[in-house]
């Protein structure tokens, strides 16, 4: 990156002196050798009047050609049956991405533009200027495409947002393509500050489609049907690809009369997958109650007004069972004498012990709603008050109704003795919420963001938290109001400095909270829908345009230091991102788990396998 | 029918002058004899053919940029003319796409009064060749330049016919070596003056499209033939439309007859059409085309005004310098 002032290179055309140049867009007359397809990469040297001598950079973002002399749409036969004369004329259309040095000048009508290749392309990419630098594909000729690492980590910018039609926008692909790249590869041990910080460094993704992500720590069975791959990734630093090597998988508890608690999972053999859920001191003291209301209406009305009031007393009535360890709790007939009302504070309390007679025991979702249904029941004025405000009994009654619709969507999740996600031994946590009503969808997100963000409010940027969620729009709609839109804004709007930086991806940017897209440093989106384009401000009609179309795979990548979006593909993934890709090793565990399952059944529980 | 007038519209613009001039007695029209079909004057079909494997169109263009003075100390007063020429051919070659080739060009002031204006260079590629001319009329000094560009087009016709190439001259044959033996076809588009004898000469009209006339002599070393080339609409007069064919003596009059028979099937097909050219149909596209080419060669005419009044006042100011230096000197 030495010398800059004369890219040495092969012409591949002259820029147009028959319309004007300009400091933002010019055109270029290609050369009749000259192979140039769109995202092209162009430097033009230009020597200003004192001497001095710039190099503009560019991309190319429209070609043309036509027939120069044929001025009539008719005159193109007359060309093809050789009655007129005409000249073959191919122009590309190339927006500047930089001059350098950095003088906002037009390059020369008729000055010589050359491909931007080896210190040029990275002079062109402003890679000059990212000290730490991630690989965020491939442009469309097989070299790598970099982000700066500090607009990804939170140190100047953070959060990914990526957009695309589902199905062929690939855009879970792609947030797995970025967090492989942090946390499997070398280069990525470097971008999060060393081995330690790598270690503690966290991925939460939602699985949202199937089983699909439960199988990021196989192999991909289909690897041997992209034998370009190897090569691309070589490209991008990885030498040998493999799958997520420090994976935590969790799927919902399974409903269950007996009270096991057994992961819902069909792909996988339920010891590999942990089930998940919240004992109700945790419901409680997390304050989930709020997450149980994000439907669009809940907050129209005054139910949610009663959900806090309710929450508070909760709080503030909330006694561990004693001689229990399974999480089980008991709501106080009388609060606290000293309990106030700030629901934080009353959290952060550890609960005293209590025996069963001091109130009501609460072991699920189910007793929970009893205690409610039993306060709502009273006609003591005075416990009314407390528990639901001034609202009348019809508010009271809508707010009941409600929870016990939840109780067949959340309720196998409040429970005792089940274990909520940890982020603790391992780098990347697989959220399994593909099976879930939407309501229960919203709750799990709502409460592993709010304990993530909780627990990180205070402790500064690092660790490093990652959240990958898909269909951004169910959390965080562009219109109406829930605490999990709240959320979601306050961790886009404040997460980076926390360090919790959200990788969204929403099938329509217009359908999603425009604080999230707005606060995210890099953009990226797929295949996009036509009528869907207009959100897309940040590329060009053209792009926009040319996104409707693009294939499984291609990409366009906008980030703050460079001024036009890059389209990019990234290789085929060396771990299984659905079921089938997972078949062979799968079927392989399936059928050992039965095995075993089968020789323990005869052998008795006791025979150490 | 009764025999009264019919009216036609002129395809040629303004600035062309008019396709048919040849109205009206003239001291310079001719009574070229007829040597085909017994001396009489006969209306042939040529059967279709297809364009000829080499085929080369040669054309020139020329503008005038500015008019210029030269005025002597003693206050007498010379016209000249700046202006442009530029020559050059379409190449029409079986299985390719017609290519332009040969083009050349040039700037030139031709003044009148035998000095000439020595206009100095000016950046952007402006050069000007001084000539002059005897006499004092302007006309001179435009055919002078005219001369220049016709030049310029029998040399790149001589280069193409010796180079195998079946060469169509846009003009008359007068720049070209008459005793060529090589197939080489001048092609006229406006009838300054009467060639035929009268009764001959009013039945040229009588040519339907594709069809041409009797082979007729023109002198010694050119015979000429009529060709309606294309159809320049109902409104258009009786001789829009018609061409004149020359072609050079000297391979003998059935080689003659030959050539014009063959480019009378074939250049048809190269006639332009109305609403793409105001000289439709007798000025052919692959011309037209040239003719565009031609014209970007010499550049922008207002650009070349500007030129020539940088280059007139730098000259005056040299003058001016030079003046005052002698005059030092003489003291």
């Amino acid at each position: 990156m030495t010398d800059s002032t004369a890219p040495a290179h092969a012409t591949i055309g002259l820029v147009d002196g028959s319309v004007e140049s300009t400091s933002r867009r010019i055109h270029v007359v290609l050369a009749d050798d000259a192979v140039v397809q769109l995202d092209d990469l162009v430097a033009i040297s230009t020597e200003l009047p004192d001497q001095r001598r710039v190099v503009h950079y560019g991309i190319v973002t429209e070609l043309f050609s036509r027939l120069e002399g044929a001025e009539l749409p008719s005159d193109t036969a007359r060309v093809a049956e050789r009655i007129l004369p005409a000249q073959h004329v191919r122009r590309a259309e190339v927006t500047l991405l930089r001059t350098h040095p950095e003088l906002f000048v037009a390059p020369d009508a008729g000055a010589e533009v050359v491909r931007a290749t080896g210190d040029h392309r990275a002079l062109a990419l402003f890679e000059d200027q990212m000290t730490e630098r991630l690989p965020v594909g491939l442009d469309l000729t097989g070299q790598p495409v970099h982000a700066d690492m500090k607009f990804i980590d939170g140190r100047a910018g953070g959060h990914v947002s990526i957009s695309g039609i589902s199905g062929v926008a690939t855009k879970t692909s792609y947030a797995l393509f970025l967090l492989y790249q942090l946390l499997e590869t070398d280069a990525g041990v470097d971008l999060l500050g060393g081995l330690n910080d790598r270690n503690s460094t966290r991925a939460l993704v939602f699985n949202t489609k199937g089983e699909d992500l439960l199988h990021l720590d196989r192999r991909n069975a289909r690897w041997g049907d992209h034998p370009e791959a190897a090569d691309q990734w070589a490209r991008l630093g990885v030498a040998e690809p493999r799958p997520f090597s420090s994976v935590r998988l969790y799927a919902p508890r399974a409903d269950s009369r007996a009270g096991s608690v057994v992961a819902n999972v069909r792909t996988r053999g339920t010891t590999e997958v942990n089930a998940y859920g919240w004992t109700p001191e945790q419901f409680v003291r997390q304050q989930l109650l709020q997450f149980c209301f994000t439907a669009e209406d809940d907050r129209s009305t005054q139910v949610g007004m009663v959900e806090q009031q309710v929450r508070i007393q909760l709080l503030r009535r909330l006694r561990r069972l004693a001689d229990d360890t399974s999480g089980a709790i008991v709501i106080a007939d009388a609060p606290h004498a000293d309990a106030g009302y700030n629901p934080d504070r009353l959290a952060d309390r550890e609960p005293d012990e209590a025996q069963p007679f001091q109130g009501e025991v609460v072991r699920s979702f189910d007793d929970l709603i009893d205690v409610l249904e039993h306060v709502a029941a009273t006609d003591d004025e005075h416990t009314l008050r407390e528990w639901f405000g001034g609202t009348t009994p019809g508010t009271r009654g809508a707010f009941l109704r409600r929870l016990v619709k939840l109780r067949r969507r959340i309720g196998s999740l409040v429970s005792c003795g089940v274990d909520p996600v940890s982020l603790e031994t391992a780098r990347l946590h697989v959220v399994d919420i593909s099976r879930l009503h939407d309501d229960a969808q919203r709750f799990v997100v709502g409460a592993l963001l709010e304990s993530i963000w909780t627990a990180k409010e205070g402790t500064g940027r690092k660790p490093l938290r990652f959240v990958v969620l898909d269909e951004l729009n169910k959390y965080a709609p562009a219109t109406g109001f829930s605490p999990l839109k709240e959320l979601l804004v306050d961790i886009a709007e404040r997460g980076r400095s926390l360090g919790v930086l959200l990788i969204g991806a929403q099938q329509a940017l217009s359908a999603v909270a425009p604080a999230l897209p707005r606060n995210a440093s890099l953009k990226a989106a797929g295949r996009l829908d036509a009528s869907e384009s207009e959100a897309y401000r940040f590329m060009t009609p053209a792009l926009r345009e040319r996104a409707t179309r693009f294939m499984p795979g291609t990409m366009v990548v906008a980030q703050p230091v460079v001024p036009e979006p890059i389209p990019i593909r990234f290789p085929w993934p060396p771990y299984a991102t659905n079921p089938d890709e997972a078949a062979a090793d799968s079927d392989a565990a399936v059928v050992a788990e039965r095995i075993v399952g089968a020789v323990r059944a005869f052998a008795g529980q006791d025979v150490d396998l | 029918m009764t025999a009264g007038p019919t009216f036609g519209v002129e395809p040629f613009e303004v600035g062309y002058g008019a396709s048919f001039a040849a109205q009206g007695g003239s001291p310079l029209d001719l009574d070229c004899p007829v040597v085909e079909d017994g001396g009489v004057m006969t209306v042939h079909t040529p059967p279709r053919a297809g364009i000829p494997e080499r085929l080369a169109f040669v054309d020139g263009t020329m503008s005038t940029d500015a008019r210029l003075t030269r005025r002597e100390a003693d206050g007498t007063l010379a016209a000249g003319i700046a202006g442009a020429w530029a020559a050059g051919s379409v190449l029409s070659e079986a299985g390719l796409p017609l290519r332009l080739d040969g083009v050349c060009f040039g700037r030139l002031t031709v003044c009148c009064g035998g000095a000439p204006v020595p206009l100095p260079p000016q950046p952007g590629g402006w050069e000007w060749e001084a000539v002059a001319v005897e006499g004092d009329d302007v006309e001179v000094a435009r055919q002078r330049l005219q001369r220049r560009m016709r030049e310029a087009e029998g040399a790149l016709a001589e280069r193409l016919c010796d180079a195998g190439w079946l060469t169509v001259v846009d003009g008359p044959l007068n720049n070209v070596r008459r005793t060529r033996t090589v197939p080489i076809v001048g092609y006229v588009k406006t009838h300054h003056r009467r060639m035929l004898a009268a009764d001959t000469w009013a039945r040229v009209p009588e040519l339907e499209v594709g069809q041409r006339s009797s082979l007729f002599a023109i002198g010694a070393d050119l015979y000429g033939a009529y060709l309606r080339v294309g159809d320049a609409g109902p409104w258009a007069s009786a001789w829009a439309g018609i061409v004149r064919l020359e072609v050079p003596s000297g391979a003998g009059r059935a080689a003659a007859t030959g050539a014009v028979e063959s480019a009378a099937a074939w250049l048809p097909r190269f006639a332009s059409a109305p609403h793409r050219d105001r000289r439709a149909p007798v000025n052919l596209t692959p011309i037209s085309g040239l003719e565009r080419a031609l014209r970007r060669h010499t550049g922008d005419p207002g650009l070349a005004l500007r030129a020539v009044r940088a280059a007139v006042m730098q000259l005056n100011t040299r003058e001016t310098a030079t003046t005052a230096t002698r005059t030092g000197d003489r003291r």
